[in-house]
């Protein structure tokens, strides 16, 4: 493999790990709130808002059911009134963003509502306010789910963002089809393929560790 | 205790709870509930899963809202208290449950120092250190609930409870998920706190032998009304309601064993028959040798079939089920009733 291949392969990675980087951040930043809300927001739940729910609901939903190639392509104009261009790896961000958030909601949704009701019960009795309950009591409980379910969302990520190609996104699965499949190179095609297993391996078990070290409900050896 | 504000800590006046019905009409969770916790005591109330103590005891700290009548707490209507007024209350009443209920994420320094974070207070170290040596955890400040005992976690739970400085503590069948031993133990620190502090502790529970062994006062509630209250001692010495002898039969013997309820008969047969009877002792009688007096005085023999003698609150009190000669039984429960015990004919053996 040349030089100029290596290279190409060492810059591509960057970019999928800077497309996937942000998006997931940005997703995590909107969707931890928005699954939070969900978690709490039911008819006689804390926050209890059934209408505002259902349609944010029906909202998560719908996005979720589009098949991420095409979300790419619809939302190319709200992408141009973000990112100023619907092109390159930056303005793939945006889509990217966009299925994460209603992605990471659901799984924070789901480990908030894991946790045991006598805690929220506790803290009620306590006198605190919703958004202690939220932030003291909820987010720190699930925290072992959240990171689990955050781990998931960064490994569908990088998968998703083998095809923003399609909008000129440039990334481990641009090389892959462009060098590996339109021009026919099956040693680049074998190479993103081995650097894409590589990185999930690597967030899984950095996810899988992490959630370990703040899950506290099972005792362990107190080794120091 | 009827419903009179006067020195009561707690006072549920009327108090009634229904929900609605899926098919229509209502749910009847409590009804017309008048009761008053005296300050400063432990005040017990027994039923059974279903009763509708959960839902009395819930509704002092707010956690659920009377659909009928009031329920006051130090003088505050409870029910009607919204957002910040009624969190305010809640900060005045601590809880404890069965569960423990616990933040797996938090050590027990951190557990206990939850409330102090929620009511927003500063300099908050003293006090949880204080409170984790009242509760005796020094050395498991640091460790998670994962690595307690049930009454470990209880100890935390209690000592959370007692943070803010309530002036009633509410206790959710606290001990019902731990084994005698640590339920002892968990009650002494209960009855301990409540003598300290002069807390008022209001707890339900299924279980007599936590009513006996910590509370003054008593409430027996089933079908979600009252159906006998006071004094412990009284209520353990004479229950009125079917429901309380049954929940103290199993710890005054007055439940009868199957070797004698198989072969016990209403009527006195012919010939000779023994008659069975029920003693019970209460107060100053309850220490006297009566049943050898009965002998050696009247020259009745006694046969004792079952029996138990505890301590409720100061005072002991027991019961005796015996069996003697039909033909001079009479006599003889005369004899005793004069020296001031309580007698019961349960019925004959032949």
């Amino acid at each position: 493999m040349s030089a100029n291949l290596i290279n190409l392969l060492i810059s591509s990675t960057g970019q999928t790990l800077y497309m996937v980087a942000i998006s997931a951040l940005l997703g995590t930043l909107f969707g931890l709130p928005l699954g939070v809300f969900l978690a709490t927001s039911q008819r006689g739940e804390m926050l209890s808002a059934p209408w505002v729910n259902k349609v944010l609901g029906l909202v998560v939903n719908a996005t979720r059911s589009v098949p991420f190639i095409i979300l790419v392509v619809a939302i190319i104009p709200f992408t141009r009134a973000i990112a100023g261009t619907s092109i390159g790896t930056t303005a793939a961000i945006v889509p990217l963003t966009i299925a994460a958030i209603p992605f990471i909601a659901r799984l924070v949704e789901n480990a908030i509502r894991e946790v045991d009701s006598g805690l929220i019960e506790a803290a009620r009795a306590m006198g605190a306010t919703p958004f202690q309950i939220i932030r003291k009591v909820l987010v720190p409980e699930a925290l072992p789910g959240i990171t689990l379910g955050l781990t998931l969302a960064v490994v569908s990520l990088i998968g998703y963002s083998a095809m923003v190609g399609a909008v000129g996104g440039e990334g481990l699965g641009d090389l892959g089809i462009r060098y590996g499949y339109q021009r026919f190179m099956p040693e680049v095609m074998a190479a993103v393929v081995v650097i894409l297993i590589v990185l999930v391996q690597v967030v899984q078990s950095l996810g899988e560790r992490i959630a370990a070290r703040v899950d506290k409900r099972a005792p362990r050896n107190r080794g120091h | 205790m009827t419903a009179d504000t006067s020195g009561a800590a707690i006072t549920f006046d009327q108090v009634g709870k229904s929900f609605p019905k899926k098919e229509g009409g209502l749910v009847m969770a409590l009804e017309d509930v008048s009761l008053s916790v005296p300050s400063g005591t432990i005040t017990g109330i027994i039923g059974r899963s279903g009763a509708g103590k959960s839902t009395l005891l819930r509704m002092v700290n707010g956690l659920e809202r009377p659909t009928a009548g009031r329920v006051l707490v130090g003088g505050q209507d409870v029910g009607a208290a919204e957002g910040a007024a009624l969190r305010q209350i809640r900060r005045d009443v601590g809880m404890i449950f069965q569960h423990f209920n616990l933040l797996s994420s938090r050590t027990v320094y951190d557990n206990i120092a939850l409330p102090l974070e929620i009511a927003g207070l500063g300099n908050i170290k003293p006090r949880v250190e204080e409170l984790i040596h009242r509760v005796g955890l020094q050395a498991q400040r640091d460790r998670y609930p994962a690595e307690l005992s049930g009454g470990q976690k209880q100890r935390v739970g209690i000592a959370r409870a007692l943070a803010t400085q309530p002036k009633v503590l509410l206790s959710d069948e606290a001990t019902s998920a731990l084994d005698p031993e640590t339920t002892r133990t968990v009650l002494a620190l209960l009855a301990e706190i409540n003598r300290d502090l002069g807390l008022t502790i209001l707890l339900i529970t299924h279980e007599m032998t936590v009513v006996r062994d910590i509370a003054s006062h008593m409430a027996v509630i089933e079908g979600g009304r009252i159906i006998e209250a006071g004094a412990t001692y009284d209520v353990f010495t004479h229950p009125q309601h079917p429901t309380t002898r049954s929940f103290l039969s199993g710890v005054t013997g007055l439940v009868l064993p199957a070797f004698i309820t198989s072969k016990l008969v209403a009527e006195r047969p012919q010939g000779t028959a023994s008659e069975v009877i029920r003693v019970t002792f209460a107060g100053l009688h309850a220490t006297d040798p009566m049943l050898s007096m009965l002998t050696s005085q009247l020259g009745i023999a006694v046969n004792i079939l079952a029996g138990a003698i505890e301590e409720v609150g100061p005072h002991p009190f027991g019961n005796l089920i015996i069996s003697l000669e039909a033909a001079r039984a009479e006599e003889a429960r005369a004899y005793l009733e004069r020296h001031g015990l309580t007698t019961e004919v349960l019925g004959y053996v032949g």
